[in-house]
């Protein structure tokens, strides 16, 4: 699970604090079960004794207090290590192909290379599943083409992505003023 | 020497700029897709490096011409040399049977009709073509025509294929023998092998992606 | 569909189909002015000619108004099957015109048809369409013939007219000519709006047909021994006959020799085959009007011959007049004649874009495309030009000579002629490909892969 570096992704756009968090996270995975308050906590804690968030301000507005995180340096530099990598090209479990492209494309880093990288990882593994070994039965070929149509699937939600670019030309690679409020 | 090289290569219809600097090459006996969505300036990249269309402005070189310099006729008879032509929808000229398209790259390039004929019942047959060689192009299905311009674009041993959605109207099982047949004959035979293709499917036979977004070079990627 | 749908839809609203028009109110009103310049013919006071043999031959036949191809009988006969021949040729054209269906209209009908119009209703469309431009043309026969009056008329030297002065006679026959020009141009734009799946007449039928016309040719004539005047209406008969066959049977031949090309002949054979097969029905009129051609070449060269021998003979000056009248006629036909398939192929260019342009993106060049246009030209005419000349020649040579030993050459001309009559066809058809090259290299335009 890459819930820490999904975190790291929500932390990303402008120092938050834990409830924002949530509802962030809810917004951006509208399908998904929603986040619960101790694990957000937990994670925060988690994150700030590695030094990969630290506590900017506590606030109180009339409400209970609350505290602020941001990313640290390290933080970033996990975050992007993380989106660096393509998600693993496996047909069942494609919840982390979702997650890194709703989290690179909520954090503007990268992209267009990150599409590049993840159409690669799948192409490859396609290019793998199509290759058949001679003598593989039709209940192996099956299996495999199994595979190939949940990979092609992932890709042409892909493909909706890079839709959703402006242009290729004018990508800066953070651009944390276009979140969506939450 | 790369079998294609395109540099700063920008086109348009009309006020529509379809490919705008794009530059690239593909090596000999390398397999590349051109991959993007509709509209990206994929077939117009293709007919460009056919020689069918030419570039108005940048430079084609393919198999050691140079296109942007060629005129009509010259690139009429390097198409007939150097290239094998898939096209979308089959393409086939509707006067000719079945045989004769096939056989109309080694006609065109000076082959006795005869021999010509021979060949091109032997490709119907490699492609899995199973009709009357008689046959007019307007009594086949869609993948039927399809087949059949795979057959016609392999018949003349092309040092480059270029092939437009090649297996667009064809089932899985039929358009992949037939990718695989186009791959491999090109290829083991030291040529080149040019997908144009929005299926993944297809992408994922090439060595490498070159993936165009509105005229323009999104990314490329080695697959192999 | 109602009336008023009727004229919305079958005015003529872009320029190919105002062509259209244009082209089949050009061969109306050429064929009504010949018709009409017929019907005057036989208002010429005429005589009979004395049995063969007779020492005045040519005595009776003076007149000093009229040629005396004219005033003869039986010539003048001839001379209204061959007035009738270029008339026919001209209704040829026409017919092209309306049967070939552009692009356009094409799809108009099959757009129409697929919005709910029956075929009865494109039917009443095409006949409405052709019925207007069938009564242009008809109107425009009666200045056709004025033309062709003045021409033949009072601009020939007072010795030598070919047609009488005008009269209400004429009226009469115009106002029939438009009346028969708009229900023939109907009815062929209502048989041209139907599609029609028939099976082609087997080569076997036509050829028993065409050695039945053959037969009368040579049987009818003898029939009239003795009786010029029935003699040559026999022939006359026959001639038709042949006609006919030739037209109707040219789409056969057409098939035949596209199959014979495609199975024998060497590559720009095989690739013409092709384009020859889809314009089997064009290529075949064009035949026939050029096997008819042939024919009356052919007869003309002989007579020409028979006049050069007999230079001496009082009569041999109104011959003259006659065998240029011949050979115009056949040249006017001839035109019309190629006139049809070059438009036929004009309209394959438009239709057949993309497989034109599908053999481009193979590796045709434009100057290849041109050679297979000109061959396919070629293919359709020559055959049946050198047939006709030939038969025409040879035919009537051998039956005028009949008990005259020094006839029998009159057929020398035709070493000239027919190489002349060929070399003419070769650089006609290099002509109309080089008309069409605007059009044919737009088709062969790689863009037109690009519209699905």
């Amino acid at each position: 699970m890459s819930l820490t570096e999904l975190h790291l992704a929500l932390l990303a756009g402008a120092p938050r604090h834990g409830y924002d968090i949530k509802q962030e996270h809810d917004s951006w995975f509208p399908d998904t079960r929603p986040l619960p308050y101790g694990q957000v906590y937990a994670t925060l804690a988690r994150l700030q004794r590695d030094g990969l968030a630290e506590v900017v301000e506590t606030r109180v507005d009339g409400g209970p207090e609350r505290t602020v995180y941001a990313l640290t340096a390290d933080g970033a530099a996990r975050l992007r290590a993380w989106l660096a990598e393509p998600a693993a090209p496996t047909g069942a479990g494609a919840e982390e192909i979702v997650r890194k492209t709703v989290s690179v494309l909520h954090t503007g880093i990268d992209v267009g290379g990150f599409v590049a990288r993840q159409r690669a990882a799948h192409l490859r593994r396609i290019r793998e599943l199509q290759a058949t070994p001679p003598g593989a039965g039709p209940a192996e070929r099956l299996v495999r083409e199994h595979l190939i149509a949940h990979l092609d699937a992932d890709l042409r939600w892909l493909e909706l992505a890079t839709e959703l670019l402006p242009s290729p030309d004018d990508q800066p690679t953070v651009r944390p003023d276009e979140r969506k409020p939450a | 020497m790369s079998t294609v090289e395109l540099s700063g290569v920008s086109h348009a219809y009309g006020r529509t700029q379809a490919l705008s600097d794009v530059s690239m090459t593909v090596e000999p006996g390398e397999v590349v897709a051109v991959t993007g969505p509709s509209g990206c300036g994929k077939s117009t990249l293709l007919m460009l490096a056919a020689g069918v269309l030419r570039a108005q402005s940048g430079r084609i070189t393919v198999a050691g011409t140079d296109l942007a310099g060629a005129d009509d006729a010259s690139r009429a008879r390097f198409r007939r040399r150097e290239v094998g032509l898939v096209l979308q929808f089959g393409q086939l000229v509707p006067d000719l049977s079945v045989r004769d398209n096939v056989a109309l790259p080694l006609l065109l390039g000076g082959h006795r009709p005869v021999e010509a004929r021979a060949a091109a019942d032997g490709w119907l047959e490699r492609v899995g073509l199973d009709v009357e060689p008689d046959t007019l192009p307007a009594d086949l299905s869609g993948g039927q025509a399809q087949l059949a311009a795979g057959a016609r674009a392999l018949v003349a041993g092309p040092r480059l294929l270029l092939a437009d959605e090649p297996t667009a109207s064809l089932d899985a099982t039929s358009g992949r023998a037939l990718l695989d047949l186009l791959v491999t004959t090109t290829v083991q035979a030291g040529g080149s092998v040019v997908l144009v293709s929005h299926d993944n499917a297809v992408a994922a036979r090439a060595d490498r992606e070159i993936r165009l977004r509105r005229g323009t070079v999104a990314h490329q990627v080695a697959l192999s | 569909m109602k009336p008023a749908t009727l004229w919305l839809l079958a005015a003529p609203h872009v320029q190919a189909s105002r062509t259209r028009a244009a082209l089949v109110a050009a061969g109306t009103a050429a064929a009504g002015g010949l018709v009409l310049v017929t019907v005057a013919l036989f208002r010429v006071p005429a005589f009979a000619l004395p049995p063969r043999g007779s020492t005045e031959r040519y005595s009776v036949t003076y007149d000093p108004g009229y040629a005396s191809i004219v005033t003869s009988a039986e010539t003048r006969i001839g001379v209204a099957t061959a007035v009738l021949l270029v008339a026919a040729t001209a209704l040829v054209l026409a017919w092209q015109a309306v049967s070939s269906g552009s692009a356009r209209r094409q799809r108009r009908d099959h757009a129409l048809s697929t919005a709910g119009a029956t075929p009865g209703d494109l039917r009443r469309l095409g006949a409405v369409e052709a019925a207007v431009a069938g009564t242009i043309g008809g109107l425009l026969a009666g200045p056709v013939y004025l033309l062709l009056w003045f021409l033949l008329g009072p601009v020939q030297p007072a010795t030598s007219r070919l047609l009488p002065s005008l009269a209400p006679a004429d009226l009469t026959a115009w106002a029939c000519v438009v009346a028969g020009s708009a229900a023939l141009a109907a009815a062929a734009g209502a048989r041209a709006a139907t599609r029609r799946h028939r099976r082609p007449l087997s080569g076997w039928w036509w050829l028993a047909l065409s050695v039945v016309a053959l037969a009368g040719m040579v049987v009818l004539p003898q029939l009239g021994q003795g009786d010029r005047q029935l003699q040559v209406v026999l022939m006359s008969v026959a001639v038709s006959l042949l006609l006919m066959v030739a037209l109707a049977g040219g789409a056969s031949w057409a098939r035949a020799k596209a199959r014979r090309m495609s199975r024998r002949g060497g590559t720009t054979d095989l690739l013409a085959a092709g384009g020859l097969r889809a314009l089997a029905g064009p290529a075949g009129r064009a035949a026939g009007v050029l096997l008819g051609v042939g024919l009356t070449v052919g007869v003309a060269t002989v007579m020409l011959g028979n006049t050069l021998r007999q230079t001496t003979d009082l009569g041999s000056d109104g011959h003259l007049t006659g065998i240029v009248l011949a050979a115009v006629a056949a040249g006017l036909a001839a035109l019309a004649g190629l006139a049809t398939i070059a438009l036929a192929a004009l309209d394959d260019l438009l239709t057949n874009r993309r497989g034109l342009a599908a053999m481009a993106a193979v590796g045709a060049d434009l100057a290849l495309v041109q050679a297979l246009q000109r061959r396919r030209l070629r293919a359709a005419t020559i055959a049946p030009l050198v047939t006709g000349l030939l038969v025409g020649g040879l035919g009537f040579g051998a039956l005028t000579a009949g008990g005259e030993p020094a006839s029998r050459s009159d057929a020398w001309p035709l070493v000239v002629v027919a190489p002349a009559a060929v070399a003419l066809l070769l650089l006609a058809s290099a002509g109309i490909v080089r008309l069409l090259s605007g059009r044919t290299r737009e088709a062969i335009d790689p863009a037109n892969l690009r519209v699905a």
